[in-house]
């Protein structure tokens, strides 16, 4: 059956021939050469004398369409139609590219045949299409070489070529290869293989050397293979560029490098191992080669994959002997923190402690028990413990200092731990040992002069702060301490109406302030001394040189609110006189928002009372440049000083922003509920209390440690009522309220230490009657007792009132709460 | 995390100044500028063991896999060095040849 004829085509052949000469010349010059070889096919048979011009055309259709064709890597397709090029006009095109095409096609022998007949033919630029022309001579084609003109330097350098090759690999020594390779010159055709001739014999001596030999091969050259091979060898690190080799380099490569067969194999297994082998095929693997590894390192090596591949142990144990005591207690520990059994792993941790203990008198064995201890510290934060069990981390850290006394973190942890504890006593005591143990660290210092400041010693904090700027000059804590220290005194002195002390206090204050960081509050405090003088031209002045150097409105205007409130001042009197405008009005810019938020945290941690009263002036411009934030590290400072401050309303107010970008985000689901329901967790709604659980979860899976305490914080305020709270129905609690705590308090007083139940009892009871109802009918020692009996399931309340029988403790109905 | 030795390049028995400079010949081989990544490993190697209590910290609790690289690299001491046969050499660039693009 005839084939049909393509559409195309068939238009093609209805078209005048006008027509088509027009379609051909538009067709070439837009590189459409594919349909350009239809149209000029078609003007050849129509007007096939050659005059006509049409073979030219089309013969030119037919190259650059078999280039388009090999850049597509199509080399056979491309080759094919140059073919048709010498039957058209009589002449080649570019034969160097066919040859090229051929040989990239895998067509050797034709290619070599082409290369013969087109030798004249071949342009100026072929030097590279001659190298690899040359190269597949010495694969060999050696008898088409002889096809060639007798003066072809191809032809006439081949013998020297095919002896050099022959000398290397049959072994002769260096000095009659490099003989032979001096007869191959230096432009020869076979340069690229006297150059690897060359390195390859370097590398028997001088692996770099090598390297740096066949750097001066071109990339294109077809010496490459044997290229990668000697940089291989020649690698500083073999292993890792031999596994870089397909498996036929790497056996050719060993063979450079003189590898045996068991190396080899052992390079082959390599291999085979994954990008990410399993510790199991690790382990195997070092165990099944030991005897080619160095047998030490092969030991740590495999003792390092026992924490994550126990059942290698006792494979271990055949290969390199049992265990010692205290490797087995490390095992077990670092195994046990992998699976997250942290009680296990301080077992384990303890026993390890234990053993390097024992060996005290070695100096390593007694830092390594203290940094056991110390880990051990680290550990026991993280277990999930009652609020009646605390865990062992102060403990460990104070038993680490016994055998490492020097280290500073340790006390301040420990200090720190018993200030979160309430313990102020422990708190000041181990600041007080750092100071002792470490007097000229700043860290020491600073932490000392907050204790100090919090025992009221508030000079022996400025001796301290003072001793802190002399060891770093350029430490803010201390300079603003000392700065704050000054200005507490001048209040003072303001207050108690010794105007000229509190001058001097002032000037100590604006000594130590840096200049390039003035932020007012010596200024205003002066204009405020001022007022109090009666001096309302020095008062202005000096106000409005504070309210410059604050930076912004809303800055100035804060700093003058608290500091007049801090002297019992009304702070309208000044804003009005100054001018500061409506605060209202404020446009509070992020830069504006972030400063604020800071100096908020420094009025709070200063001590100052009813911040919540100074943001309530700036709630509306504030929720306006809240609103304007959208980058999280801006928004988490601010909802965690509207929550410290405490500010409800623009706390709810930040979080529902921040939420709206990021809704997973538990701190900022804790945030707006806590917010929502006023820090109270009674006021929390069901659903808010479900999210904050799932927050939580997601806060112990991502381990947001922050988010975790404190959403755990919040929701402990409903598992431990031992500090009642008011009434959810408002108002003091009922004796209805006190009897249902009494239910949860019962529930938890079984899960403290009998030793220590009567003691926590006890301060249970008197927490619980001042916050019931007095009742006159009842003394308060009778009412303690009745409620302790009732607490402890009615046993003996019988012989204090005389009523019917008690529900055993947890058999009556319990009232269901939400956890 | 990389075995912080290795990344350094020094034996584990190395000390404070040996530590020191080699991290500082690491790091002028790949300056932060040039080679961030590496320059975030090699410092993280350097803090890992930087001093004697590091290192027994590192010691006792370091927990990364040990590389198998290195303990290969070891196995594979040279012997007498061997030489390409005609036939090999051909097969390469008959390769090459063959598949070059």
């Amino acid at each position: 059956m005839r084939k049909p004829i393509p559409q195309t085509r068939a238009r093609l052949d209805d078209l005048p021939t006008r027509e088509l000469i027009a379609r051909g010349n538009t067709l070439l010059s837009t590189h459409a050469y594919k349909d350009a070889i239809d149209v000029y096919k078609l003007l050849v048979k129509r007007e096939p004398q050659p005059e006509a011009g049409w073979r030219e055309s089309l013969a030119t259709a037919y190259l650059e369409r078999s280039k388009q064709l090999a850049q597509k890597n199509m080399y056979r397709e491309a080759a094919i139609l140059w073919e048709n090029i010498p039957n058209l006009c009589g002449q080649t095109r570019q034969p160097e590219l066919y040859v090229d095409w051929l040989l990239r096609s895998g067509q050797h022998t034709k290619a070599m045949n082409a290369y013969a007949r087109h030798a004249a033919a071949l342009t100026a630029g072929a030097g590279e299409l001659e190298t690899l022309v040359a190269a597949l001579a010495l694969t060999g084609q050696k008898d088409l070489v002889q096809a060639l003109p007798p003066e072809a330097p191809l032809r006439r350098q081949m013998t020297a070529a095919q002896a050099a090759l022959r000398a290397y690999c049959q072994g002769e020594a260096e000095p009659v290869v490099r003989e032979h390779l001096q007869n191959i010159p230096i432009r020869s055709p076979y340069r690229d293989l006297r150059q690897v001739l060359a390195a390859l014999l370097k590398l028997e001596t001088d692996p770099a050397g090598a390297a740096a030999l066949v750097e001066r091969i071109p990339p294109s050259s077809p010496y490459q293979g044997v290229v990668e091979l000697v940089r291989a060898a020649a690698s500083s690190e073999p292993a890792r560029a031999l596994l870089a080799l397909d498996p036929t380099q790497r056996e050719l490569a060993s063979g450079l490098l003189g590898l045996d067969q068991r190396q080899i194999k052992l390079l082959r297994e390599w291999a085979r191992l994954d990008q990410k082998p399993g510790d199991k095929a690790r382990f195997e693997f070092i165990t099944a080669h030991l005897a080619l590894f160095d047998r030490e390192q092969a030991g740590r090596a495999a003792l390092a994959l026992l924490p994550t591949y126990p059942h290698g142990l006792q494979g271990y144990a055949k290969q390199f002997g049992s265990l010692p005591p205290f490797e087995n207690h490390r095992l077990q520990a670092l195994r046990a923190e992998r699976e997250r059994q942290v009680d296990n792993a301080l077992r384990g941790w303890r026993a390890c402690a234990d053993l390097l203990i024992a060996d005290a008198e070695n100096p390593d064995s007694r830092l390594s028990a203290a940094l056991t201890l110390r880990h051990m510290a680290e550990l026991s934060e993280r277990v999930k413990f009652s609020s009646f069990e605390p865990p062992k981390t102060a403990e460990y850290l104070e038993e680490s200092l016994r055998f490492d006394p020097d280290d500073r973190d340790a006390y301040l942890k420990l200090a720190r731990l018993h200030q979160e504890a309430g313990n102020d006593k422990e708190y000041h005591h181990w600041v007080e040992r750092a100071v002792k143990q470490l007097p000229d660290d700043p860290q020491v210092l600073l932490a000392a002069v907050e204790t100090a400041t919090a025992r009221k010693a508030y000079k022996k904090a400025a001796g301290f702060a003072a001793r802190v700027l002399e060891l770093d000059p350029i430490n803010s804590r201390a300079r603003a301490f000392l700065i704050n220290a000054h200005l507490a005194h001048a209040r003072k002195q303001i207050l108690a109406g010794k105007h000229a002390l509190a001058e001097k206090e002032l000037d100590s204050a604006g000594r130590l302030e840096r200049d390039n960081a003035r932020s007012g509050i010596v200024e205003i405090n002066r204009g405020l001394l001022a007022f109090h003088q009666l001096q309302p031209e020095h008062m202005r002045r000096w106000l409005r040189e504070g309210v410059r150097l604050a930076g912004s409105p809303v800055l100035a205007w804060a700093r003058l609110a608290v500091e007049s409130l801090r002297q019992n001042l009304e702070p309208e009197t000044f804003e009005r006189d100054l001018e500061l405008g409506d605060p209202r009005k404020f446009a509070i810019s992020r830069a504006d928002l972030l400063a604020l938020t800071q100096l908020i945290n420094a009025y709070r941690e200063e001590g100052v009372k009813d911040l919540d009263t100074v943001l309530e002036d700036l709630e509306k411009p504030l929720k306006h440049a809240i609103k304007q934030l959208t980058d999280i590290d801006d928004l988490l400072p601010i909802c965690e000083c509207l929550h410290q401050a405490p500010h409800h309303e623009l706390l709810e107010y930040a979080a529902t922003r921040a939420l709206a970008d990021h809704p997973d985000r538990p701190l900022f689901v804790y945030y707006q509920t806590y917010a929502r329901a006023g820090g109270d967790i009674d006021e929390v709604s069901d659903r808010d209390y479900d999210r904050l659980e799932n927050a939580l979860n997601r806060a112990v899976t991502a381990q947001d440690h922050r988010a975790r305490t404190l959403i755990q914080r919040f929701l402990d305020q409903d598992m431990h009522p031992m500090f009642p709270r008011p009434s959810p129905r408002g108002g003091p609690p009922s004796p209805m309220d006190a009897l249902d705590l009494m239910e949860e308090i019962r529930d938890d007083l079984e899960r403290i230490p009998p030793k220590m139940r009567d003691k926590i009892l006890d301060q249970m009871l008197d927490q619980m009657l001042d916050s019931l109802p007095p009742d006159d009918s009842i003394p308060p020692e009778l009412g303690k007792k009745v409620i302790k009996a009732l607490l402890r399931g009615g046993e003996g309340l019988e012989d204090l009132l005389d009523l019917p029988d008690l529900p055993p403790p947890g058999g009556g109905k319990r009232k269901k709460r939400r956890r | 995390m990389a075995n912080p030795f290795t990344v350094l390049s020094v034996a584990e028995t190395a000390g404070d100044d040996a530590i020191k400079k080699a991290y500082l010949q690491q790091v002028r081989e790949h300056p932060p500028e040039r080679d961030p990544e590496r320059f975030q490993t090699i410092r993280a190697a350097y803090e890992a063991i930087k001093t004697h209590q590091d290192r027994l910290r590192h010691r006792l609790f370091g927990q990364e896999a040990p590389e198998l690289a290195d303990l290969v690299a070891s196995a594979l001491q040279p012997g007498p060095r061997g030489r390409l046969s005609e036939q090999h050499f051909r097969h390469l660039l008959l390769g090459r040849l063959s598949g070059q693009k």
